[in-house]
């Protein structure tokens, strides 16, 4: 009876056992938050080699549309903001290694890392996009017509490519793909008349818009959204900086710092 | 129980001589079966042969660490149908000797047979220490005094056993790097003098096996950095150790970073044409008759690394390389630019020098090498500048 009693009670003990452990485990108290708050700043890696969203001015310090919006969003925690210029590829390393609270440097979703980031939620959309002339511009990216100009070796090329390799009737056999050496010669392709459209990244349109370029920018045909970044372990500063990013992407000190650094057509 | 003393009738005998005779050659087909060699899964399919205007053309494919076989086959098989002729492929001495004396030839076998039936020419690297022959807390790259007869034995056995098909062998890899020089200060004496030990080995077990002195990373560096050595100071201290008599061939790195193929060579730049100032050193000792081949090089055109260009300046740069070297570089035997297929996503700057995704989706330059290998002749990429891009 006794050795029946003590049976029934070690049954009990093992199943609690991995509820237990669950709970301990869940239990850690996540400090990311408390411990950037008593710091009393934010620490952003970034590679500052890429304007406009982030290069280091004459004088030294990182200006960009990146910087603007760290500066953003540290404000709405009621941070300040510190920069540590990191190469591209090692910024994900300094994220893990704890050098960075978050990454904010025109950084690509990523969906193979979110077991080990947090994202959040695009800020700009560096996809392709079509572009031409105010008149010309297709109200969707499946009516691509004419000559469409792309630059040689580039995504656009790639996907055209696909596109009509697929022979699914997602890209019409009228349609001529003209391969240039650059995006910006893609535009000034549409520009001049010697294409009908071009496809290039939404920051290229964006820039030569900003710079004078009569073409107007029209429908996506993919997406790349940047977003910051912050260690998947650190939830409580991970929510903090996405409900800051929610409160900065409608304001209108981000619209300006967009209208600042990409133009009017892409505030 | 007792059994009843009427009992059933007794079963006739051979009631169910099929049942029995099928029960038979079921085992009897199992038998066969299993007591046969299985065959291979991944046949390895007619001989091919390379279509390509440029007998020069080549890839540094990158199948060290691809495990499945089918993988292999089709890596091999984009490479000839791309219209490159030639592959360099890294063969680790700890792959093949895992122990001391135990010997796994299986997946260089696989990559070599693959290679000849594709109608490829393979250059083979050999390189990486294994933990055996290795001192205490030592990377792969570090190669003791001590360790240098089992290496050099290693070479002569790679020869001997794929004498007749793989005709290079490069021994080790960019020594002016403290990272592959197991993380000491380079060496060129000592490069001389493993040279010396691998170059008798190699010929030891196939004599018709060019022997190649490893390529050296493109570098200007400064004389007082402990981390590598200028490729040029380089070569001009592995000459003056002597080591002239211990290589055929010089292998050589050929990256382009942000310069045209075209742009005029330069001591304190990377760029593709840098090959030329190693090639001058030959020449000034007395090494002219020997040829070069470009192991590695290219350019890379990742959106942020800031040694990378545009994908339509990787494109045309690289078919300007190509047709440069296969038209001027008469002392230069083949060009492999890296890398044609990664075996998994790098997930760096890395993945932007393929050719083709580890998916084997081909990037828009491998339409264009492929495009250019059937007549050579360059589009609008002959208008490209030759300035830094």
């Amino acid at each position: 009876m006794t050795s029946l009693r003590s049976l029934r009670a070690l049954r009990w003990i093992l199943a609690a056992l991995p509820l237990v452990v669950a709970l301990v485990a869940c239990g850690r108290p996540d400090t990311s938050l408390a411990d950037v708050t008593r710091r009393g700043y934010l620490v952003v890696g970034m590679d500052a080699s890429f304007p406009p969203f982030e290069s280091i001015a004459a004088g030294g310090d990182p200006e960009g549309l990146d910087v603007d919006l760290a500066r953003l969003l540290a404000a709405r925690m009621g941070l300040g903001v510190e920069f540590r210029n990191i190469s591209f590829d090692g910024l994900y390393d300094a994220l893990a290694a704890g050098q960075v609270d978050a990454i904010i440097s025109a950084l690509p979703y990523d969906g193979l890392r979110t077991q080990a980031v947090r994202y959040s939620a695009g800020y700009f959309d560096d996809g392709l996009v079509v572009v031409g002339t105010a008149a010309g511009v297709p109200p969707s990216a499946e009516a691509l017509a004419g000559t469409i100009a792309v630059e040689m070796g580039s995504e656009a090329a790639a996907l055209l490519r696909q596109r009509r390799d697929t022979a699914d009737g997602s890209l019409s056999s009228e349609v001529t793909v003209k391969q240039v050496l650059s995006e910006l010669d893609a535009i000034t392709a549409v520009e001049s008349g010697a294409a009908d459209l071009g496809v290039t990244t939404r920051l290229s349109a964006c820039l030569a818009v900003a710079a004078g370029s009569p073409v107007a920018i029209g429908p996506a045909l993919s997406r790349a959204p940047y977003v910051a970044a912050v260690r998947a372990d650190e939830p409580a500063l991970a929510e903090a900086v996405q409900s800051a990013m929610t409160d900065v992407l409608g304001s209108a000190e981000w619209s300006a710092s967009r209208q600042r650094w990409l133009g009017e057509a892409c505030r | 129980m007792s059994p009843s003393p009427s009992g059933p009738e007794p079963r006739p005998a051979r009631r169910y001589p099929r049942r029995r005779l099928f029960r038979a050659a079921a085992l009897g087909t199992a038998v066969a079966v299993l007591g046969t060699q299985p065959r291979p899964l991944v046949a390895l399919g007619p001989q091919q042969q390379v279509a390509t205007c440029n007998p020069k053309l080549g890839v540094h494919t990158r199948l060290t660490d691809e495990v499945e076989e089918w993988k292999v086959k089709r890596t091999l098989e984009m490479v000839r149908e791309m219209g490159a002729r030639w592959v360099v492929e890294y063969f680790p001495w700890a792959y093949c000797e895992p122990r001391r004396g135990v010997l796994d030839w299986s997946h260089a076998d696989t990559v070599i047979a693959h290679a000849a039936r594709q109608g490829l020419t393979v250059v083979a690297r050999l390189g990486f220490v294994p933990d055996w022959a290795l001192p205490a807390d030592a990377c792969s790259s570090y190669l003791t005094d001590d360790a240098v007869p089992a290496f050099a034995a290693f070479c002569e056995r790679f020869a001997r056993r794929y004498a007749g098909v793989v005709g290079h062998v490069v021994v080790w890899n960019e020594p002016n790097l403290a990272q592959e020089w197991g993380f000491r200060p380079p060496s060129p004496e000592g490069y001389a003098a493993l040279l010396a030990a691998a170059y008798p080995a190699i010929k030891a077990g196939s004599g018709d096996t060019t022997v190649l002195a490893g390529a050296l990373a493109p570098m200007p560096a400064p004389l007082d950095d402990p981390l590598a050595m200028d490729d040029l100071t380089y070569l001009e201290r592995l000459y003056a150790a002597g080591a002239t008599p211990h290589f055929d061939a010089l292998a050589a790195h050929a990256y382009g970073w942000v310069y045209a193929a075209a742009d005029e060579p330069d001591a304190a730049v990377v760029s593709f044409r840098r090959t030329e100032l190693l090639r001058r050193l030959m020449v000034e000792h007395g090494d002219g008759a020997k040829p070069c081949f470009v192991t590695e090089g290219g350019w890379n055109d990742h959106p942020r690394w800031t040694r990378a260009v545009s994908a339509a300046e990787r494109v045309t740069q690289s078919l300007l390389a190509y047709d440069l070297a296969w038209r001027q570089w008469d002392w230069c035997e083949s060009v492999a630019l890296w890398a044609f297929r990664f075996p998994w996503p790098q997930r760096s700057y890395q993945d932007y020098f393929s050719f083709v995704s580890p998916d084997f989706a081909a990037r828009p330059i491998y339409a264009a090498v492929q495009e250019y290998a059937q007549d050579c002749v360059l589009g609008q990429e002959s208008g490209a500048r030759s300035q830094e891009l």
